[in-house]
């Protein structure tokens, strides 16, 4: 247990499994927030180690089909990538079980099985046979690999081929070179090894490529970022910003940008969560869809059409709605079809009064402030909530089942000193958004008694402590905030990075780098009225970009 | 393409009932490496989530319908999960603590904040299958019921690790149907080819497949860094797996149904997995099918092993602090999570909840004990390890947590009795088990005082 005997801990006292609840051995105290450094401190020359990136089940799906050019579905069977710091795309996490070989083996059969080898293979009877097998394997494995193959390779794939010939025809040896292929490493993981030997390593042409091609669109490279990777063009950070504002500006660029910002809000899972159909008979299965369309439609009409603002996203109060949606949400007049909505004055305003984050963030029948509070405070703030103490044993209150959810929760959680240490991190958050139940529907009232939606943000920042009226002027308060913009300039570093991002201590170069690295993106953030796309161009910008280290 | 092939298969079997497979070998010719007994001996660890140890855990409230197997069972008192304590105490979430580190005993695991770092050590029930049955068909599978699906991607909970790497849970019954009964995985050529597949062509298909992966991965290791070793070692581990399936499958019988000792009542089960949009319906509305799927993973578990396909499994009943699904054919509307916090209030209610699951446990016990093998039944040579998480829901508690033992481990269990550990760590519990399958490592997950209790 190396790691967690490396934390300063106390020494547990031993507690009756039965008591009702006394004083644990320590209280929690609240973590100081870590300064800034200066985004214009020299650091480290390298984005962080060589290192090998499966590709998620998205990226999978995306790749085969842009280069394969089959329909969508072939991933219909695998299971949810692994996510890690709220995002599926964080390498750490992402491993081939033997339950993934599986998948990968049965679907990698499949989509050979179905190649049209008219157009991926053909062989003219004026060409020689050999002569074919070899344009197939540099062409399909140029796509899939994102790379010319070796020559190692080809005659690696040249070996399965001529087997495979002698035991069937030339299809039969094409379509298990294929079958092969769609299994190999050099498809299933983005490579960040570089170039020589030396400490620092260069990544090829053809890596950054993919980089940034994975990073905007979820996919292998277009054309015109091939031609500028063979060109040699993209270890200018002029290329690589003009390349990633092409990308990013096309709809499959909005699109992935999306993603992000679903991930980063918590909403990716909203439309797998059920209700309580006793409680909540409207919650169907067509109104948990357009929940997940509003966000879905309202996160891309703000990356596109306004400015790709971080602010708009939580203060905007547009939205977007179907019938079904329009009556959940009580507007005046519920639209026959989807379009944009102007939503009801002083109920709601941005992302965080969208059922989507609402619906993820509460259990089957009831709000969950709790938990509301929580992912409130580490998305949006970054700030930390410090463990309870393990010895920690609370008997709850005995409430009445028409206690409101706030009121339980206060009995619960803030009786005495002990609980309320931490949990004044989080309630009083999360309180904001009572008025709103666990199918995001807005409330005055909960068991005939009205709603407090009063909170208050405590320990974060001078800048945006203090106590708020209800989720709406939190979400106003927040919005242009230096400590918003630090917080989503951390997450989207993780997310296009696909690591941790490292904290502490300062004295390590790498965790310089890293702070570094968020500094200047939450500068630029701040200097472009808060253009989410600048948090990635700010990133390609940098030199380390395109550089590894190893070790 | 799995699913139509499965399809045929199924009408195959169904078409021949269990007379189609008794004309495979059906004598226990070969002992795995390091087995004493005649028979094969097996092992399952079964997760269910939290209950009160005081007054619901036991036979005669939760466990109730295990009655009939009490003889064949130890309790186990005064067992604490210290490690899922210290994991506690630094990660600060009381839950996915216990889950990590109740087959581990690991502690080395960092926040859910931060969960790409997970358990160090392998999973007992690892362990084992790399013991007794690294040769079968399956190393080991892994079941689950409403185990991923209908949880909140916060609450992303692992139980099995192995090489650091969390081994996912099946939760489709449907799929796994497939894996142990179905065509086995296809290789190569399709429609072109199907003319000249002998099974001959399909292992070499897959074995020139294989060895091109192995010799690539085992490239990249050399170029890949330190960071990165651990997760192609698992790669490698992942294609050793395929290679059996696609290897061994034809080896024996018809495409790899039968394993290496077939039972005289092997056979693919008679069911009809229920479809996946019926067992886990996106959104709301009726909720998962936890009884249909309940029943179909034990049923699937039973006769894998009946056709010794592999010796060991793991069984995820839900999950832990288990929030986005109620019991409605139970007539119970709260979820798991709720009842667990709702003390005497919800007593009635997760009775009826605990009391289905450990119905179906029951079911399951049932079906191996009037198995016949060797002098005894399927149930002497197994080891079923039933625990849950917490001792008191209330207060996520990690002292004397619920552990029971069913079976005689091929005679190297003596049940019928209470073994108190008088507040010692689980880890000692853990290698009490490993020591059953003449495994005798000297700490399972973290390094702690004292030495296990014989199960014999």
């Amino acid at each position: 247990m190396p790691w967690a005997a490396s934390v300063p801990t106390p020494e547990p006292i031993a507690s009756d499994p039965m008591n009702t609840g006394g004083s644990p051995s320590t209280i929690p105290t609240v973590p100081a927030p870590a300064p800034s450094v200066p985004s214009d401190t020299p650091t480290n020359g390298a984005l962080g180690p060589i290192a090998l990136r499966r590709l998620t089940t998205v990226e999978y799906e995306n790749t085969v089909q842009d280069v394969l050019k089959v329909a969508p579905g072939s991933t219909a069977h695998f299971r949810p990538d692994d996510t890690s710091l709220g995002y599926n795309n964080i390498a750490a996490a992402l491993s081939v079980t033997p339950l993934l070989a599986e998948r990968y083996a049965v679907t990698a059969h499949s989509l050979a099985d179905s190649l049209d080898l008219n157009v991926f293979a053909p062989c003219a009877a004026s060409m020689a046979e050999p002569a074919c097998v070899d344009a197939f394997i540099q062409s399909f494995g140029r796509g899939i690999f994102r790379r010319p193959i070796t020559n190692e390779e080809l005659l690696g794939y040249g070996t399965i081929y001529q087997d495979e010939r002698a035991r069937s025809n030339y299809a039969g040896g094409i379509r298990l070179v294929a079958e092969a292929m769609l299994q190999s490493p050099h498809f299933l993981y983005k490579t960040e090894l570089g170039e020589g030997s030396g400490v620092e390593r260069k990544l090829t042409a053809y890596e950054l490529a993919t980089q940034l091609s994975y990073l905007t669109v979820g996919s292998v490279p277009d054309t015109e970022l091939t031609a500028a990777a063979e060109a040699g063009k993209l270890e200018a950070p002029s290329e690589r910003e003009a390349q990633l504002r092409r990308l990013l500006n096309t709809p499959r660029g909005q699109r992935w940008l999306t993603t992000f910002v679903e991930q980063w809000v918590g909403i990716s899972d909203a439309g797998y969560l059920a209700k309580d159909t006793g409680a909540f008979p409207k919650y169907t299965g067509t109104l948990s869809q357009a929940v997940v369309e509003e966000s879905s439609r309202f996160i891309g009409a703000v990356l596109s059409d306004a400015g790709a603002s971080v602010e708009t996203l939580l203060t905007a109060n547009f939205s977007f709605a179907n019938t079904e949606l329009g009556e959940h949400y009580g507007l005046a007049q519920p639209p026959t079809d989807w379009q944009r909505v102007m939503l009801p004055e002083g109920q709601r305003l941005g992302i965080l009064t969208q059922s989507a984050f609402l619906v993820a963030t509460s259990k089957l029948r009831d709000s969950f402030p709790i938990r509301r509070g929580k992912i409130l405070r580490s998305r949006m703030l970054c700030g930390d909530v410090p463990p309870p103490p393990a010895d920690l044993m609370v008997k709850p209150a005995v409430i009445n089942d028409d206690t409101t959810t706030r009121l339980s929760i206060e009995a619960h959680s803030q009786m005495g000193t002990v609980c309320a240490g931490c949990h004044t991190l989080m309630d009083p958050l999360g309180f904001g958004l009572e008025n709103y139940d666990a199918t995001g529907a807005y409330r005055t009232q909960e068991f005939g008694k009205p709603i407090n939606a009063s909170g208050s943000i405590n320990s974060v920042s001078p800048e945006i402590d203090g106590p708020f009226a209800n989720g709406i002027e939190f979400a106003k308060r927040v919005a242009p905030s230096q400590v918003l913009q630090r917080c989503v300039a951390r997450e989207s570093l993780r997310w296009s990075i696909g690591r941790e991002t490292l904290a502490a201590p300062l004295t390590d170069a790498n965790v310089l780098r890293d702070q570094v690295l968020i500094s200047a993106l939450a500068e630029r953030l701040a200097a472009h009225q808060s253009d989410l796309r600048e948090l990635l161009v700010g990133l390609v910008l940098r030199d380390e970009y395109a550089f590894r280290s190893n070790p | 393409m799995l699913s139509r092939t499965l399809l045929k298969r199924r009408e195959l079997l169904l078409g021949l009932g269990s007379a189609g497979f008794l004309a495979g070998p059906v004598f226990r010719e070969s002992l795995a490496e390091g087995q004493t007994s005649a028979f094969p001996i097996r092992f399952v660890p079964i997760y269910l989530p939290a209950c009160e140890i005081a007054n619901k855990f036991n036979f005669a409230k939760a466990l109730a319908p295990l009655v009939p197997f009490q003889a064949d069972s130890i309790v186990f008192t005064g067992v604490n999960n210290d490690a899922a304590t210290a994991v506690w105490r630094v990660s600060g979430e009381p839950h996915g603590a216990e889950l990590r580190t109740l087959l581990t005993g690991d502690s080395s695991v960092k926040a859910l904040e931060n969960a790409s770092v997970w358990a160090k050590s392998d999973s007992i029930d690892q362990i084992i299958a790399q013991k007794i049955s690294p040769d079968l068909k399956f190393t080991t599978l892994q079941f689950g019921v409403v185990s991923e699906t209908h949880s909140n991607p916060l609450d992303q909970r692992r139980m099995i690790f192995k090489n650091s790497t969390p081994q996912p849970p099946i939760e489709d019954p449907g799929y796994m149907f497939a894996r142990l009964f179905g065509t086995g995985i296809p290789q190569g050529g399709g429609a072109s080819t199907a003319n000249t597949s002998s099974p001959a062509d399909v292992m070499a298909r897959g074995k020139s497949v294989l060895d091109r992966m192995i010799l690539e991965v085992t490239a990249l290791k050399q170029v890949a860094g330190a960071g990165e070793q651990q997760k192609l070692d698992q790669h490698l581990t992942s294609l050793r797996e395929l290679e059996k399936q696609v290897l061994g499958g034809t080896a024996v019988g018809d495409h790899g149904l039968l394993g290496a000792s077939p039972g005289p009542s092997c056979a693919a089960p008679t069911l009809t997995p229920v479809p996946y949009a019926q067992a886990y319906p996106p959104g709301s509305g009726a909720g998962p099918d936890i009884p249909g799927v309940t029943s179909q993973q034990f049923q699937l578990l039973y006769q894998a092993w009946n056709c010794d396909l592999t010796r060991t499994a793991s069984m995820q009943l839900l999950g832990t602090a288990h929030t986005e699904v109620g019991f409605n054919w139970l007539g119970v509307k709260d979820d798991h999570h709720a009842l667990e916090h709702s003390g005497a209030g919800a007593s009635a209610a997760m009775d009826k909840v605990q009391s289905f699951f450990t119905g179906e446990i029951a079911k399951f016990l049932g079906l191996l004990k009037s198995t016949p093998e060797g002098p005894g039944t399927m149930l002497d040579n197994t080891v079923v390890l039933l625990f849950t998480d917490f001792s008191s829901g209330e207060g996520h508690s990690h002292l004397d947590i619920p552990f029971h033992i069913f079976g005689r481990g091929g005679g190297k269990v003596t049940p019928g009795r209470t073994i108190a550990y008088a507040g010692k760590p689980h880890n000692l519990l853990l290698r009490s088990v490993l020591n059953v399958f003449g495994i005798d490592q000297a700490s399972v997950g973290d390094e702690v005082a004292g030495t296990p209790l014989s199960l014999s």
